[in-house]
């Protein structure tokens, strides 16, 4: 037996000696979640803690002059839409918090690895927040960096308050595939963030055209190593990851997936 | 009233609970070394995870994200000692020590080398050995560096290795 194998096994017996004392009482736990729902949207209370998108692109240092010290606010005319969240909130027999500061729990799921399926905002729970991309249609290969925005909207019917990551995640996918994204940046200080109903803020973010791979992820460390290659010419996806870390007493992370939008890499001219 | 069949988020909820409830008590006991506070552990996780799961989502994926807020939740009551029931775990031990036998001894030697390690160093072991988690994956559960991950093992791996080398007769060597 490996030491490794040793120690689960061990971890293994320690876990099965506790017998589940207290049943998990499923009504009990509908009811509280029922509560939970709708004052995760009225966004009172103190803000918490800070949150993450564990990725990101070019090195703190790259991105301090493209990333502002305050987001960018602007108004937008986003029409309330239906959120998936019941308002049908009854008791709310309290509960721990799920507050998350230094641990910074980003999904490994949203973490849209080289070679895989970048997730959609099908994958994420949806907490009344929109999350969109705005990149230059068309960029030249090659070039060291693209700058956007990834703007985060609130179409629910309440304000909503909390903290985001300064840093978004940001992928590049070409046919379903995840060809780049952010990584080895880190997280910086969290941003405030309070929206009313139809009211959008926008970060500044970047992507690099540079192709990874499943090689390249597992060699990555603190981001990918220097000498990525070029993305040939193409259309490609840009999609954006983000984390909020909701101003209510769970203090819960929610990340915020946007929908991809097209990317056309050309050649240089001349 | 009779309980109607759940449907939607509720419905994964309940079926979380029965086919998995068990199984994520004993992950949040690991983690925080205390039956009932893991039991919190997991109505906290759950609780933050439905209060805002639409529906739709697959149990497998809930099941990932109540992983994720009971780790965050551990850690979080981690560094809020004065929320934690530190010291009940530390002197209500569970039932059963029945001194002489070696393999009681052998479980209270894991459990009081798990408590003695900082929780992120034990968060990353129950991870690794428990969940068998790679390092990358860790990093990306605890939403650390995978150099951060290697440094708590290796610090939790020598904590760790006087007192499983005790009942080993040698040296515990994880490399």
């Amino acid at each position: 037996m490996t030491p490794h194998d040793d120690l689960a096994a061990r971890l293994a017996e320690e876990a099965d000696r506790v017998a589940p004392r207290s049943a998990l009482d499923v009504d009990s736990l509908v009811r509280r979640s029922r509560a939970r729902r709708r004052p995760a949207l009225l966004g009172a209370g103190v803000l918490a803690t800070v949150v993450i998108v564990g990725i990101g692109g070019l090195g703190i240092g790259a991105l301090s002059g493209l990333v502002p010290n305050d987001l960018t606010a602007a108004d937008s005319a986003s029409t309330v839409d239906e959120s998936a969240i019941e308002q049908d909130g009854a008791d709310d027999t309290g509960g721990g918090t799920v507050a998350d500061g230094e641990s910074a729990l980003a999904p490994d799921w949203l973490q849209n690895r080289c070679g895989s399926s970048p997730v959609t905002p099908a994958d994420v729970p949806d907490i009344g927040l929109r999350l969109e991309v705005d990149f230059p249609a068309r960029a030249t290969t090659g070039a060291d960096a693209i700058v956007g925005t990834v703007r985060v909207t609130n179409t629910g019917s309440e304000p909503v308050a909390g903290a985001v990551s300064a840093t978004p995640a940001i992928t590049v996918a070409r046919e379903g595939v995840t060809v780049w994204h952010t990584s080895g940046v880190e997280p910086g200080d969290p941003r405030e963030l309070a929206l009313d109903p139809g009211e959008s803020r926008a970060f500044d973010a970047v992507l690099r055209p540079l192709s990874c791979t499943i090689d390249d992820e597992a060699r990555a460390v603190d981001g990918f190593d220097a000498g990525l290659a070029s993305l040939p010419p193409g259309e490609y996806a840009v999609s954006a990851v983000l984390d909020i870390t909701l101003d209510d007493d769970s203090a819960a992370r929610v990340p915020l997936v946007s929908e991809p939008e097209s990317l056309r890499l050309i050649e240089p001219t001349g | 009233m009779q309980e109607t069949a759940r449907a939607g988020w509720e419905g994964v909820l309940e079926a979380l609970v029965t086919e998995r409830g068990d199984a994520l008590v004993r992950y949040a006991y690991l983690l925080c070394g205390d039956a009932d506070d893991a039991a919190d552990l997991v109505q906290s996780g759950l609780v933050a995870t439905f209060g805002r799961l639409r529906n739709g989502f697959a149990l497998e994926r809930a099941e990932s994200y109540v992983r994720r807020a009971i780790a965050s939740a551990y850690l979080d009551r981690g560094r809020r000692a004065t929320r934690w029931r530190r010291i009940a775990h530390l002197q209500a031990r569970p039932e059963s020590v029945d001194s002489s036998d070696g393999t009681v001894d052998l479980h209270l030697d894991v459990r009081a080398q798990l408590d003695a390690l900082s929780p992120r160093e034990r968060a990353c072991i129950v991870l690794r050995y428990y969940e068998d988690l790679k390092v990358d994956d860790i990093a990306d559960r605890l939403g650390i560096s995978a150099g951060a991950v290697k440094r708590y093992l290796s610090d939790a791996h020598a904590k760790l290795a006087d007192a499983l080398a005790r009942h080993e007769g040698d040296v515990y060597d994880p490399a």
